[in-house]
């Protein structure tokens, strides 16, 4: 059961950290420009960065975080305090580029198309730094909704229960179009000369 | 699953061979076990290279140029200067075609309330008090010239003015 709004509310208020995210959004939303400029600051990166990925290109990337982030700041009464910030922030900012996407009429979103803990060596750094060019550029060959979930789970690290929330969609067809866009990226990679990996 | 992953349960489901409802359990089980989804990453061929993969930089001025779009009101200047708009017109109309008091009168309250209504929507859309200030006034004299050159072309058609 989600807890009281209040209580919720009330935890916030105690959250008051200086690195602490809970207490900054409950004090920008308040309208305190010090903890406005934070949020910005702090989810800029992240936001450009997906924009970027999803985009293709920095400008619409920078006009699609542009508006993300404004969406954000004039919407706080709006987020849900019992869900994760940044799943609401990443939803907002898929949004926003599948819009971006509409208005430039590209191809439409849905459409289908233990860790080694060892250093590597120069070499083996300079051919990995050459497989990950090639692996960005298949990226950048899926189709967006291939290419966003695995951006948002290799690139920005959130889960696969975060994914959902913020694709809007059960987890089970989270999954299936993950292990999808896998298999696809790695026969991309392969047809732009990356070696078996 | 409160156990760890198996490794022949973990390779099946990284290569998607699993069905939808064991991927869900797998999924929420990696959700919440680092070590199970540090293995599972470690499967899947692509992993060292997308970690490999530079991120992008957005560009300095993007944070400067998001706050200062965020404090600039959100409304576009809409219903307010259509109906300003519109009320000027229609004030422009009376100014010439009616010819009392009451009019006048009427039409001076019109103007007021159609210019503030204009401020209020440019403001909006421009975010800059002095900027909105001197676009009014510069619409100001552009009206008054253009009123003083109509009411002297009236005046030269008026039939009762001498030669």
């Amino acid at each position: 059961m989600n807890p009281e709004p209040e209580t919720t509310l009330l935890a916030l208020r105690l959250h008051d950290g200086t690195d602490d995210e809970p207490g900054r959004i409950l004090s920008a939303r308040e309208g305190d420009p010090a903890a406005r400029a934070w949020i910005v600051e702090r989810w800029t990166p992240p936001v450009w960065r997906f924009c970027r990925r999803m985009l293709m290109n920095d400008e619409d990337a920078g006009d699609a975080a542009q508006e993300t982030l404004v969406k954000v700041l004039r919407n706080l009464d709006r987020y849900d305090v019992n869900r994760s910030f940044s799943t609401w922030v990443f939803g907002i900012a898929r949004n926003t580029c599948i819009d971006e996407h509409r208005r430039r009429k590209r191809r439409a979103w849905d459409e289908p198309g233990d860790v080694i803990d060892m250093a590597p060596s120069p070499l083996q750094d300079v051919a990995r730094l050459q497989r990950a060019e090639i692996l960005d550029h298949a990226l950048g060959q899926l189709p967006p909704m291939y290419r966003e979930i695995l951006v948002l789970y290799h690139f920005e690290h959130r889960k696969y229960t975060e994914i959902a929330e913020i694709l809007e969609l059960p987890l089970g067809t989270v999954m299936n179009r993950i292990f999808r866009a896998r298999k696809k990226l790695r026969v991309l990679y392969e047809e732009h000369g990356g070696d078996q990996p | 699953m409160s156990q760890h992953v198996p490794a022949d349960l973990l390779h099946a489901f990284v290569e998607g061979e699993l069905t939808d409802d064991q991927a869900v359990t797998v999924a929420v089980h990696l959700d919440g076990c680092p070590s199970c989804a540090a293995r599972a990453a470690s499967l899947e061929p692509l992993t060292p290279f997308f970690a490999a993969v530079s991120d992008p930089e957005p560009p300095p001025d993007l944070v400067p140029a998001i706050l200062a779009r965020a404090q600039r009101p959100d409304w576009l200047p809409g219903w307010e200067v259509i109906v300003g708009s519109a009320l000027l017109a229609t004030a422009a109309l009376l100014a010439f075609a009616v010819d009392s008091p009451l009019a006048l009168a009427t039409d001076a309250v019109v103007v007021v309330n159609a210019t503030g209504a204009l401020m209020r929507g440019v403001a909006g859309a421009v975010g800059s008090f002095h900027t909105t200030m001197s676009l009014v006034a510069g619409l100001a004299l552009a009206g008054a010239v253009l009123t003083l050159h109509l009411s002297g072309e009236n005046t030269a058609l008026d039939p009762r003015r001498t030669p």
